[in-house]
């Protein structure tokens, strides 16, 4: 019944990975990897609000800057294991496999669950984020100056 | 964390938080009453309605105390879980959780005050019975007289001397309001940690990492071809190779001189609107509005010569501590504009001269709308730095701040097209009664004639 989870900055990653992913990945890759558990609900898919905070000058005292929508739920395998989500935006099927995969990931199904749901995630957002990285460093320049007479 | 602690919640949370709400507030209405409450199994040593009186009334916004053997490791967790309300001292709750004794002395709690009776404390007392005989109960909502088994008598005498403010016991109150439940808030924002769509600055043109100028249409003329888009002839923009690491902000280039004014961190909780009022300054304001503000900064109203050191658009990851889990998680990424501006400022009696800075962070891809929250943000800092007041509206903070507002504003304004009828009536006669006063001796002059 124990929580057992060490590898904080590991489980860190990987509930970070599913909460960027976009709408229904996650679903569709747990349903591909495996039969869904079995699991009870410690809490149910529910929708809510989370203020996002900025802080004044990019550093200074934090100011409230609007709120975005997120999903969470937390369940229970039958083995004990607990999974918990917090996804961005209002999908609760999304919510449960993420859940799900991170209950799977305190189980024997830890592999599957890196083969066949976390690397394709983390490949996708790699992808993802080269391409926005590169089309942004294609519209770099370089701005000159007239020599003034100065020197 | 013991995965016991994560249950004993409602099994139905919508229906059962209905039950125990109408429970709670049957209790609260008709004092005397004993409602039966159930439904959560909270560790020991909280009572089931105990438990059930939290899931009811506490949430992430009202500060608990849990007094006595009520604070134990197992509690605190399931009421971390269930509720997230942040456990603190008597001197700070908004709610108490323990016996009578182990919650004295009451004049640890904040009462209310005149201005917001509404905020005083809320003592839920664990009783080893509830019975209704005892001390006798006379007042409001009580028909004749109602009997329970308090512990001690002169307290309440003292506490409802107070009226109308003093502290509210056990079987209490709670205002909820329907809406989407709010789960917490951020950890603020590094926007240092930018994934950047566009990053320029127009002080320093030999930006570290460069001018990019991302989606813009900024040194070209752009006419508007619809059939682009329509024919599906949108063709691929072009990539270059990416050095993804994070992006600082320019700040080293005036920080080093010490020619621009610090903003140095500082972890205040930000007031909430929606829980506390209004107090200057503070904005959330419509685009339009700003824009307009900012536009007359520049043509005088309140001036500020403001260049822009940088404006960067792009995705910034969000983070949250999670209470059940002991760590902050990413929950998800949002697209942001963020401006600084630097503002020449000549210096006051206490402060050297120097540059100073306004800030404009917004969500999605619009600069327009970040560089118009930084010139009003620099504009209101008027008093704090010690320039003129010119009687500009971008200077006056209670005109911003009261007229930024797009829903407060929207509500107020489109109300009219709503039925006036008994308004206009009234208005109606008043005319006809002024037009009958005016035209009454001209028609008897008329007939004298």
């Amino acid at each position: 019944m124990k929580d057992t989870i060490d590898q904080t900055p590991d489980r860190k990653a990987w509930m970070g990975l599913m909460a960027n992913a976009p709408q229904g990945r996650v679903t569709v890759l747990l349903e591909a990897a495996l039969p869904q558990p079995a699991h009870t609900w410690l809490r149910a898919p529910e929708i809510g609000s989370v203020i996002v905070r900025g802080r004044a000058g990019g550093t200074g005292a934090p100011f409230n800057l609007g709120e975005m929508t997120i999903t969470r739920c937390a369940l229970k395998l039958t083995g004990g294991e607990v999974g918990h989500a917090y996804i961005q935006g209002r999908n609760k099927a999304d919510a449960e496999a993420a859940a799900l995969v991170d209950a799977l990931m305190q189980t024997g199904a830890a592999t599957v669950m890196r083969t066949k749901v976390l690397g394709p995630l983390e490949q996708e957002q790699v992808a993802r984020r080269t391409t926005r990285a590169e089309k942004a460093a294609a519209t770099k320049v370089d701005f000159f100056t007239m020599v003034r007479g100065e020197d | 964390m013991q995965a016991q602690t994560l249950e004993g919640g409602f099994a139905h949370p919508a229906t059962d938080a209905a039950h125990a709400f109408r429970g709670v507030m049957e209790a609260m209405a008709r004092p005397g009453t004993i409602q039966i409450l159930a439904g959560a199994t909270p560790p020991a040593p909280l009572s089931a309605a105990a438990g059930v009186a939290l899931l009811t009334l506490c949430d992430t916004e009202t500060p608990l105390y849990l007094a006595g053997e009520a604070d134990c490791e197992s509690a605190r967790a399931w009421v971390a879980f269930h509720t997230g309300a942040p456990i603190t001292g008597p001197s700070q709750c908004m709610f108490a959780l323990g016996t009578w004794d182990a919650l004295a002395p009451q004049t640890a709690y904040p009462i209310r005050t005149s201005e917001y009776p509404d905020r005083s404390a809320t003592l839920i007392v664990e009783c080893a019975a509830l019975a209704a005989d005892g001390a006798s109960l006379t007042g409001p909502g009580i028909r004749d007289s109602a009997s329970l088994s308090l512990p001690e008598i002169q307290a309440f005498h003292d506490n409802a001397a107070l009226v109308p403010l003093g502290l509210d016991f056990v079987f209490t109150s709670g205002d909820r309001i329907a809406g989407l439940p709010r789960f917490g808030a951020s950890v603020p924002l590094n926007t240092g940690d930018m994934a950047c769509d566009r990053r320029i600055s127009a002080m320093f043109k030999d930006l570290p990492g460069g001018q990019v100028l991302g989606p813009t249409f900024d040194y070209t003329h752009r006419l508007l071809d619809f059939k682009l888009a329509a024919e599906g002839e949108v063709s691929d923009a072009p990539t270059r190779e990416a050095d993804q690491g994070p992006v600082p902000h320019v700040t080293e280039f005036l920080d080093r001189e010490g020619l621009i004014e610090d903003a140095p961190q500082d972890d205040t909780p930000p007031p909430d609107l929606t829980h506390e009022p209004l107090e200057m300054p503070a904005a959330r304001a419509d685009e339009g509005f700003s824009l307009g503000l900012a536009y007359s900064t520049r043509r005088g109203y309140g001036r500020n010569h403001a260049f822009v050191r940088e404006l960067r658009i792009g995705t910034v990851p969000v983070e949250m501590d999670i209470p059940e889990l002991g760590f902050a998680i990413e929950i998800g990424h949002v697209t942001l504009t963020e401006c600084e501006t630097v503002n020449q400022f000549k210096g006051s009696k206490t402060e050297s001269p120097q540059f100073t800075r306004g800030y404009g962070l917004v969500f999605g891809q619009t600069e327009r709308g970040a560089i118009s929250m930084a010139l009003v943000d620099r504009a209101l800092r008027w008093e704090e730095l010690g320039e003129d007041y010119e009687g500009a509206p971008a200077q006056d903070t209670e005109f911003v701040v009261y007229h930024a507002d797009n829903i407060q504003a929207t509500g107020f304004l489109e109300h009219i097209k709503l039925p006036h009828y008994v308004d206009f009536q009234s208005e109606l006669e008043l005319v006809r009664k002024l037009r009958r006063d005016i035209e009454a001796p001209q028609q008897r002059r008329d007939a004298a004639e």
